[in-house]
């Protein structure tokens, strides 16, 4: 029997956002630029979001969720985060 | 010709500093290991000369470019009695102008080069800089030429005062007070002569583009990389593959503006974070040091040089370079043996490989 829908992808494949590499393990790599980044869990976790076009409310849900976080917290946290993304020029401009 | 061409190389000290001969050697075995390779040094004591898999098959000392240009071309009249080289490929930037400026003399004597034309090499010299990155819209940091200490220090005043004083051939200091910059300046005149090249700082990554002209406007193939751990003097002694449409747009705009024949490096400075522009600091019209790099990864332009020539097929064909992949360069000691020494200082000559015998 075909499936119903396309399996989600893995929680550690790689994926691609605004030029940069991300890779599985939290490395991500600037093809263009030469520039290398790393990235925790948590931040991962909310970069993928972003690539999925999740909005703030959703990410902040999986935030949430997945770690020990109070939502003020995380509010806050990702308020911080977002700031260094867009000093890198990583920002999704829908999210940030 | 050989019927199997001889190639002969310079630049072979791969220290402090390091030329690219050996490099060129390496990558022309990779592709051609059947090739005779000869090498030119003006020093004895060219860590390259004693270097196992990449040393020439026998080695020439020519006269210091000081003896003058007679010197030089008796001393190659000379050598080719021993070993007749078909190919030349000079990779030291002051060889440069003079073999570029001598077609006749090395067409006279059935030399073959991979060198660039008179008009263009002149035109990306450093003093022209500006003149040629306004044609093709690309920024370069303002450049002042100076021949005088008085000029030197109104031009860094222009400039900011944190500045660059670069040798009109090679070479580069970044001097941050007036006892640094007469102290750059006089080691520049005394080394390359006049001009001395005073260049606004501009701070950011290093990025530098390794390619072949075909001569006619196009690029052959080419290698950007991001420069790694550099050194006290700015020299990169390690480089990652980066690709950049827009480097890769400014790079063929400057070589089809100069219809560049021959191997080039050309050297881009970007200031950190997004969209930062490239900014030319120069062209080198040779090898680099770390032309060898691309060459493990599949793109080989000294044996596409070599190839382009000989007008020979190419035996294996030019990959792209991946991004991600880098170099970080390695200093092991070489040894020699004092005979190999004594045969360099009193005959001018050493012999690994006897050239085969030809019929």
């Amino acid at each position: 029997m075909p499936p119903t829908s396309s399996p989600s992808p893995p929680a550690d494949a790689g994926f691609s956002l605004h030029g940069v590499e991300w890779r599985g393990d939290g490395f991500g790599f600037d093809a263009a630029r030469g520039d290398c980044f790393t990235a925790n869990p948590a931040a991962l976790l909310i970069l993928r979001a972003m690539k999925e076009n999740r909005t703030r409310a959703q990410i902040l849900d999986a935030v949430v969720a997945e770690f020990d976080v109070t939502r003020t917290a995380a509010e806050r946290d990702l308020e911080v985060f977002m700031a260094e993304l867009a000093r890198f020029g990583l920002a999704d401009r829908g999210t940030a | 010709m050989n019927p199997s061409p001889v190639i002969a190389v310079t630049g072979l000290h791969r220290g402090e500093n390091p030329q690219p001969g050996s490099a060129v050697i390496r990558s022309l075995r990779r592709v051609y290991p059947e090739l005779r390779i000869i090498g030119l040094c003006y020093d004895t004591l060219e860590s390259g000369l004693f270097c196992e898999g990449d040393a020439p098959d026998a080695a020439f000392v020519l006269p210091s470019p000081a003896a003058g240009p007679d010197s030089f071309w008796d001393r190659l009249d000379a050598i080719r009695e021993l070993e007749r080289f078909d190919v030349l490929i000079p990779c030291l930037d002051a060889e440069m102008a003079p073999l570029v400026e001598a077609a006749d003399k090395l067409q006279s004597r059935g030399i073959h080069t991979c060198l660039p034309r008179p008009g263009s090499f002149r035109t990306r010299e450093k003093a022209r800089l500006t003149e040629l990155c306004a044609r093709v819209r690309c920024r370069t940091p303002q450049t002042i030429a100076v021949n005088d200490v008085g000029a030197l220090h109104q031009a860094a005043a222009m400039l900011g005062g944190n500045v660059f004083v670069k040798g009109r051939l090679y070479d580069a200091r970044l001097a941050t007070t007036a006892e640094e910059r007469e102290a750059a300046y006089r080691q520049m005149m005394e080394q390359w002569g006049a001009p001395v090249l005073v260049q606004e700082r501009i701070e950011g990554e290093e990025y530098n583009v390794l390619g072949l002209g075909d001569g006619h406007g196009r690029i052959v193939a080419s290698c950007s990389i991001r420069k790694m751990l550099r050194t006290s003097s700015g020299k990169g002694c390690g480089g990652l593959v980066v690709r950049d449409e827009r480097l890769d747009d400014i790079a063929a705009s400057l070589i089809a503006s100069l219809r560049w024949n021959g191997p080039f490096e050309l050297e881009f400075v970007s200031p950190e974070g997004p969209g930062g522009d490239y900014s030319l600091l120069e062209i080198n019209p040779r090898f680099p040091a770390w032309c060898d790099f691309p060459s493990s990864l599949g793109c080989n332009l000294p044996a596409a040089a070599l190839e382009q020539t000989l007008g020979w097929r190419p035996r294996e064909p030019l990959q792209p370079c991946s991004p991600g992949r880098f170099f970080i360069r390695h200093a092991i000691d070489m040894t020699g043996d004092i005979r190999d020494l004594a045969a360099l200082t009193t005959t001018g000559r050493l012999l690994r490989t006897p050239p085969a015998i030809q019929p």
